[in-house]
């Protein structure tokens, strides 16, 4: 039994089921834990070893492995949560976490969906919805336009807003359906491809296109507001390092951002939130151009994948937030208590090839070893020994910096990811590290554009030789790798060891001072 | 002791000469594209890691083994290495130069000689492809083509040999 500010006793959840799997279902349930609130995993058949899975004080399968037979399937996670008697769920990002019928099917199953309510959320979560509402209460937008669901409508607008012009998916993010038309003989191509992806994504073909600013920043607000009527802002994000047009590398506040800029566009995402009765923990994102003008995109309806900056730098827990925002408890702090101290960095630890397009990388992982520094946080969903299958986000892993400064918390990023160790499947680490120590990120300018604009050799020749020179000793240290190397058919590698994670089970030949 | 293995990743096969004397480790590395790098270093192990000081600097790396070769990790960069298996008929013949071998596993991509065909040096014979990149097979010498054995499409393994010549008596 707890109490909130205006006395009442209020009652935290018990049991809580997490209805995603990798790196956030791990984070949400240590929060849980710390909460004494048992926690429910749901997972898909090749998920039942997982982290998240292993994290839970129980599991539930409910199903194969594609997401819409396991974590997307309503049904079998309403059933699990009654199974196992979850009060609550927590969707996470991603999955159903922005799902309206979700969040209503909860509601009427009698337990509670921690997040905002369906109303809240198909007000908000429509990026047209969400535009009109700001145009409504005088929040900038993008000059663009809304109705734009033939291909005639779509090519007048073009030409009203003129080129360039970004193309859009109405009803979602990441990325999909997004399109950018810098030359008129690009548009008819770009709307019928857009179309594609957004119905293949979403269900729902509905573009919208607004004029492409250039260069731009992306800066989001982290918004908290309780069931009655209390809205704050947590300070700015910025994400404007993407890559096909999903962010890698997140830091707070921003170093566009000065304390009179940082009040207008907290104060207008606040009023959006007021405006539309949201409570829980939600992202207002805008986009900031180089005349220092800033234009609404969308509310994303949830806790985001980069929020642990913004815990970074308040020392707020987000997810402790949004379980006491959903048993109805007053948000125990107003605006001026929120103080930003120093600043974080986020780093995205993605399976994905940055040699070959950033395409998803799949395979087993041999050895995994995380840093312990001093500002550094990961939050990984991933073990050694596990099979990273392609069938869900790439994601693997997030390491986060603080420092009292940006470039303290740079180096100590750098530095994490330096002596992070993750081997059996190709990541983009080495482009992470090679993204923080361009000249043009110490000195912040970071732009949407950024990563696709430049050339990133990722070769650094002096660290091969030396992985050359490892493989090679490890290879001529061994009694058995004379039968090794001349017999190929009769003896491979795997048979001469053992447990496959260790290399050194053929180095007892091998001395140094030999 | 001089000790020969030959380790690929997505762009080379490297041809690793390790050499070993008293504390000093040589490691003369010669690339498919004809270049070679001499190391040298100290060599240290540590738990499950080789450290070596060279005079370059201290490098740290974590090694994993899987069926076909090395993960290796150093300073936040990684990369699989495969290990090729030359056979020993190959390494014996390895003189003969009038064979020409698959440079690393692929496909071949185009086949643009005939058997009985005089080529030039430096002309080049087949294409192959790997990883999405071309790897163009010239003759060395000025010859002629005595057999061809591969095709257009054939998925062929490192080393294999593709087209044998004869090298032109210039009396």
């Amino acid at each position: 039994m707890e109490t909130d500010l205006t006395g009442a006793e209020v009652n935290l959840f018990k049991k809580v089921l997490v209805a995603n799997r990798g790196e956030i279902a791990v984070r949400i349930m240590r929060t849980l834990r710390e909460l004494g609130i048992k926690s429910v995993a749901v997972y898909s058949e090749p998920d039942a070893q997982a982290p998240h899975v292993r994290a839970a004080n129980e599991a539930v399968l409910t199903g194969p492995a594609p997401a819409r037979e396991s974590y997307l399937d309503i049904q079998k996670i309403i059933d699990a949560a009654r199974q196992t008697g979850a009060d609550a769920i927590h969707p996470g990002y991603g999955f159903l976490s922005e799902n309206a019928t979700f969040a209503q099917a909860c509601t009427d199953a009698g337990i509670v969906f921690i997040g905002p309510t369906s109303e809240a959320m198909k007000k908000l979560g429509d990026k047209r919805a969400a535009r009109e509402t700001a145009k409504q209460i005088g929040v900038p937008t993008v000059p663009g336009a809304n109705e734009c669901d033939t291909p005639d409508q779509i090519r007048q607008a073009a030409n009203e807003i003129g080129l360039p012009v970004l193309l859009k998916a109405s009803a979602g993010g990441g990325g999909k359906g997004m399109r950018l038309v810098q030359k008129e003989s690009e548009l008819e191509e770009a709307i019928q491809a857009s179309q594609r992806e957004a119905l293949a994504a979403f269900g729902d073909g509905r573009l919208m296109i607004e004029k492409f600013v250039k260069p731009a920043r992306h800066i989001e607000v982290q918004l908290l507001g309780d069931t009655h009527g209390h809205v704050i802002a947590l300070g700015e994000r910025e994400c404007s390092l993407q890559r096909r047009y999903q962010k890698i590398i997140e830091e707070s506040p921003s170093i566009a951002v000065n304390s009179e800029l940082r009040e207008k566009i907290q104060e207008a995402a606040c009023k959006l939130a007021r405006a539309t009765g949201y409570y829980g923990a939600g992202t207002a994102e805008f986009l900031l151009g180089p005349d220092g003008n800033y234009y609404f995109l969308e509310v994303n309806t949830r806790l985001q994948v980069e929020h642990p900056v913004t815990e970074s730098v308040t020392g707020l827990d987000l997810v402790r937030e949004q379980i006491e925002i959903a048993v109805g408890k007053c948000l125990s702090l107003q605006q001026p208590d929120i103080v930003l101290r120093g600043h974080a960095i986020e780093a995205r630890l993605y399976a994905e090839d940055p040699h070959n397009k950033f395409l998803p990388t799949a395979g087993k992982i041999l050895k995994l070893h995380w840093p312990a520094l001093p500002g550094v946080r990961i939050d990984s969903g991933i073990r050694q020994g596990q099979d990273i299958l392609s069938f869900y986000d790439p994601l693997l892993a997030k390491v986060i910096a603080w420092g009292p400064d940006r470039e303290q918390a740079r180096q100590r990023l750098i530095q994490a990811l330096r002596e992070t160790l993750l081997l059996g499947i190709v990541t983009n680490q080495d482009f992470l590290i090679q993204l923080l120590e361009s000249e043009s990120f110490k000195s912040g300018q970071t732009f949407t554009h950024s990563v696709e604009s430049n050339n990133w050799s990722l070769i650094n020749k002096k660290v091969q030789n030396a992985m050359l020179f490892s493989a090679a000793l490890s290879l001529g240290s061994g009694a058995k790798k004379e039968r090794l190397l001349t017999s190929p058919a009769s003896a491979t590698i795997n048979s001469a060891s053992k447990d496959l994670y260790s290399p050194w089970d053929q180095l007892g030949y091998w001395r140094i001072s030999s | 002791m001089q000790k020969k293995f030959h380790l690929k990743n997505r762009e080379h096969v490297h041809e690793l000469i390790l050499e070993h004397k008293s504390t000093q480790h040589q490691l003369l590395i010669k690339t498919d594209d004809g270049v070679e790098t001499q190391l040298q270093a100290d060599v240290f192990l540590e738990a499950d890691q080789v450290i070596l000081k060279t005079p370059d600097g201290e490098y740290v790396c974590s090694v994993a083994r899987d069926e076909k070769g090395f993960w290796i990790g150093c300073q936040g960069f990684s990369e699989y290495f495969a290990v090729e298996h030359k056979k020993p008929k190959e390494e014996s013949t390895l003189a003969a130069d009038n064979e020409l071998r698959a440079p690393m596993t692929g496909r071949v991509v185009a086949v643009r000689v005939q058997s009985g065909q005089a080529v030039q040096a430096g002309e080049v014979v087949a294409i192959l492809e790997a990883m999405k990149m071309e790897f163009r097979i010239e003759a060395p010498f000025a010859s002629q083509v005595i057999q061809v054995q591969c095709k257009q499409g054939d998925l062929v393994e490192l080393g294999q040999t593709l087209i044998v010549l004869e090298a032109k008596t210039t009396a």
